[in-house]
C-alpha cells in the first residue's frame, strides 16, 4: 500500500523466531513497506540508531534484551517512535505494563496477519 | 476381687474376730456353769445317799440294801447306777443300773478309801458318758468300811451344752449377717453406686460422647468428686470442642492455600504452554492467511484454508479462555502487617510443624511498618518457602522464622528471613532452584513451582528473594518487600 507523500515506510519487526520475521516481512513487503529484521533487542536497538524507522513490531520473548526492556530502552531513545507491542497469550497485566512503557499498540500472538498490516497502516497515518 | 467384696471383708473383719472370740468365751463360760451346775446337784445328792447308806450298814436289822439301792436309781433322776466297794475295792453290792458297771476307776477308789476324802471323774464315750462320783462309806466309829461309787450320765447335760452352743452360735451368725447386709446396702448406696456413675462418666468421656454432668447431691469427699469430674468434663468438652474448630479452620486454610497453588501452578503451565505455542499457531494461521489472499475468489482450495485458519481461531480462543480461568488475579497492593498474615498462618503452621516433627518459632516484631503487598500472595510465598523449610528439617530440626527492618538501595523495607536446620544447599543449585521444575524431592511429591512462583510474585511486588545455604549449615531463605509509602 502506498502512503500519500512518501514512497515507503520502514517497519522494524524485532523477534527471535525467524519463520514469525519472514512472515510478517511477507505481508508488509507487497503492502509497500521496507521491512528491517532484528533477532534480539540488542541488534534492534542498532537498526533503531542507524535506519530511519517509522514503526516497530516488538515481540516480548526474547532471549536477552525481553521485549518489555528494549520498549523502556526506546522510549528514552527515541520518544514518539510507535511500537507494536506483540506477545502469545500476554493477558491484561502484560498489556499495561506495555503501555506504561509507551507501546502505541498491544497485539496478542496468535493474531490475523491482516489485522496487524491494518494496525501498522493506522499506526504510520497517525504518526504522519 | 471387686471393690464391694474387699472393702466388706476389710469392714467386716474386725466385727467378726469380735464376735467370734466372744462367742467362744460364751460358750465356754455356758459349759463351766452347767457342768458346775450338774456337778454340784450330783454332790449334794450323793450326800444324802452316802447318810442313807452309811445308816442302813450301820443298821444290825440289815435292810436289804440292794433294794435300797434299786429304790435310789429309780427315785433320783441325777442317779443311773449305784455300786458298793469293800475295803479291797471288790464291788459288793450292785445296783441296776443304766451306766456300763464292768469299769472300775481303781485309783480313784483307792484314793478315795486311803484318805477318806469323795472324789469324781468323768468317763466313757457317747450315750454312755458318766460322771462318777465316789465317797467313803464310814461305820459308826468313824472308820472307813468302804465306798460308794454313784454314776450320773452325762447324755443330758451333753445335749444342754449342744443346745447353748448352737443356740449362742446362731445368735452371732445372724448378727453378723444382718450387719454385713446393712454394710454392703450402705456401700452400695453411698459409695460404689456414686463410683460406678463416675466409672460410667469417665467411659463416656473416653469414648467422645458428651458426659452427663453426675449428680452433685452430697457435700462429702465423694461429692467433690462428682464436682471435679464435672468440671474436668465441661473442660475437656470445651477444649475438643476448640480442637476440632481449629482443626477445621486449618484443613479449611490448607485446602485454601492448595487450591490457589493448584491454580498457580495450572496458570504457569497453562501460560508457559501458551508463550510456546502462541509464535508457530500464528505462523500457520499466517501462511494459510496469505495463501488465502493469493488465490483467486472462486478457487476450490480457499475453503481448506479457511479451515485452517478457523481451527487456529479455535485453538487460540480454548487456551486464552484457559487462561482467563487460571492467570493470578491482578495483585491487590495495599499496606500489610506481617503479623496479620503469619499470625493466621501460625494455627495451620504449627499442625504441619508438628507433623513433620520440627519445632517451629516465629519472632516477628510488634512495631514493623506495613509492606507494599498483596496479602493472599504474601501469604503463599510464606508457605511455599515453610513447607519447604519444613520438609527440609524433618525430623526433629527447627524452623525459625525472624523478621527486620532493611532498606534496599535507599528504599525501606522489610526483609524476612526463614531458617531451617536440614541439610543445607550446595552452591551450584542456588540459582536453579528458582529454575520451574527444578525439584530435589522423589517424584510426584514437588512440582517444582513453589519457589519459581514465589520469586514472580514477590518480583511482581517489588521485592525478591534470596537463598543463603551450604551443606552442613541449614538454610536461609531471606524475603525482601517495600515498605508502604
Amino acid at each position: 500500500m502506498q502512503i500519500e507523500g512518501r514512497t515507503s515506510r520502514t517497519v522494524l519487526v524485532v523477534d527471535d523466531d525467524a519463520d514469525m520475521r519472514k512472515l510478517l516481512r511477507d505481508f508488509l513487503q507487497p503492502g509497500g513497506y521496507d521491512v528491517l529484521e532484528a533477532a534480539n533487542g540488542h541488534d534492534a536497538m542498532v537498526l533503531v540508531d542507524s535506519e530511519p524507522i517509522d514503526v516497530v513490531v516488538l515481540d516480548k520473548e526474547m532471549p536477552g534484551l525481553n521485549g518489555l526492556d528494549v520498549l523502556s530502552l526506546l522510549q528514552r531513545r527515541r520518544p514518539g517512535l510507535p511500537v507494536i507491542f506483540v506477545t502469545a497469550f500476554g493477558g491484561p497485566q502484560i498489556a499495561e505494563e506495555s503501555r506504561r512503557r509507551g507501546a502505541t499498540e498491544y497485539l496478542e500472538k496468535p493474531f490475523r496477519v491482516r489485522r496487524i498490516v491494518d494496525t501498522i497502516d493506522e499506526v504510520v497515518q497517525r504518526a504522519h | 476381687m471387686g471393690l464391694r467384696l474387699r472393702l466388706i471383708l476389710v469392714l467386716m473383719i474386725p466385727p467378726i474376730l469380735v464376735f467370734g472370740v466372744y462367742g467362744v468365751l460364751r460358750v465356754r463360760n455356758e459349759h463351766a456353769d452347767l457342768l458346775l451346775t450338774d456337778r454340784q446337784s450330783v454332790v449334794l445328792i450323793s450326800k444324802a445317799v452316802q447318810i442313807a447308806v452309811e445308816r442302813a450298814l450301820r443298821d444290825p436289822q440289815t435292810p436289804d440294801i440292794e433294794q435300797l439301792l434299786a429304790e435310789i436309781v429309780d427315785d433320783q433322776q441325777m442317779i443311773d447306777g449305784l455300786r458298793i466297794f469293800d475295803l479291797d475295792l471288790r464291788a459288793t453290792v450292785v445296783s441296776k443300773s443304766r451306766v456300763g458297771t464292768d469299769l472300775v476307776a481303781t485309783d480313784l477308789l483307792r484314793h478315795v478309801i486311803a484318805t477318806g476324802h469323795a472324789d469324781g471323774v468323768a468317763r466313757g464315750d457317747g450315750a454312755e458318758r458318766a460322771f462318777y462320783y465316789l465317797m467313803p462309806l464310814r461305820a459308826a466309829n468313824g472308820t472307813i468300811v468302804g465306798a460308794i461309787e454313784i454314776a450320773h450320765l452325762l447324755a443330758a447335760v451333753d445335749a444342754r451344752l449342744r443346745s447353748a452352743t448352737w443356740d449362742i452360735v446362731l445368735r452371732l451368725s445372724l448378727l453378723v449377717a444382718s450387719i454385713t447386709l446393712l454394710t454392703g446396702v450402705v456401700l452400695q448406696r453411698q459409695v460404689l453406686r456414686p463410683l460406678f456413675a463416675l466409672t460410667e462418666g469417665i467411659r463416656n468421656l473416653g469414648r467422645g460422647d458428651p458426659a452427663q454432668p453426675l449428680p452433685v447431691e452430697r457435700a462429702d469427699e465423694l461429692g467433690r468428686v462428682a464436682e471435679a469430674f464435672n468440671t474436668m468434663a465441661d473442660q475437656l468438652h470445651h477444649a475438643r470442642r476448640e480442637l476440632v474448630l481449629e482443626t477445621e479452620r486449618a484443613v479449611d486454610l490448607e485446602q485454601q492455600l492448595r487450591h490457589s497453588a493448584t491454580l498457580a501452578v495450572a496458570g504457569r503451565l497453562a501460560s508457559g504452554l501458551a508463550h510456546e505455542v502462541g509464535t508457530p499457531l500464528n505462523i500457520i494461521s499466517g501462511r494459510a492467511e496469505l495463501l488465502l489472499q493469493s488465490i483467486a475468489p472462486d478457487d476450490p482450495r480457499r475453503d481448506e484454508l479457511q479451515v485452517i485458519v478457523g481451527q487456529i481461531d479455535r485453538i487460540s480462543a480454548m487456551l486464552r479462555s484457559l487462561l482467563d480461568t487460571v492467570r493470578p488475579v491482578k495483585p491487590d497492593i495495599q499496606p500489610v502487617v506481617l503479623r496479620r498474615v503469619v499470625d493466621p498462618l501460625l494455627v495451620l503452621l504449627a499442625h504441619t510443624a508438628r507433623r513433620h516433627g520440627v519445632a517451629l518459632e516465629v519472632s516477628i516484631p510488634d512495631d514493623l511498618p506495613p509492606v507494599r503487598a498483596d496479602y493472599n500472595q504474601l501469604q503463599q510465598v510464606l508457605i511455599n518457602v515453610l513447607m519447604n523449610a519444613f520438609e527440609a528439617a524433618r525430623p526433629a530440626g527447627r524452623v525459625v522464622v525472624s523478621a527486620a527492618r532493611e532498606a534496599r538501595a535507599g528504599e525501606h523495607g522489610v526483609r524476612i528471613a526463614v531458617r531451617d536446620s536440614g541439610p543445607g544447599i550446595p552452591a551450584s543449585f542456588h540459582a536453579r532452584i528458582f529454575e520451574p521444575f527444578f525439584s530435589t524431592k522423589p517424584p510426584g511429591e514437588g512440582t517444582g513451582l513453589g519457589l519459581p512462583i514465589s520469586r514472580d510474585i514477590l518480583k511482581g511486588l517489588g521485592g525478591d528473594i534470596r537463598v543463603d545455604s551450604a551443606p552442613g549449615t541449614g538454610t536461609t531463605f531471606i524475603l525482601w518487600l517495600p515498605e508502604h509509602a
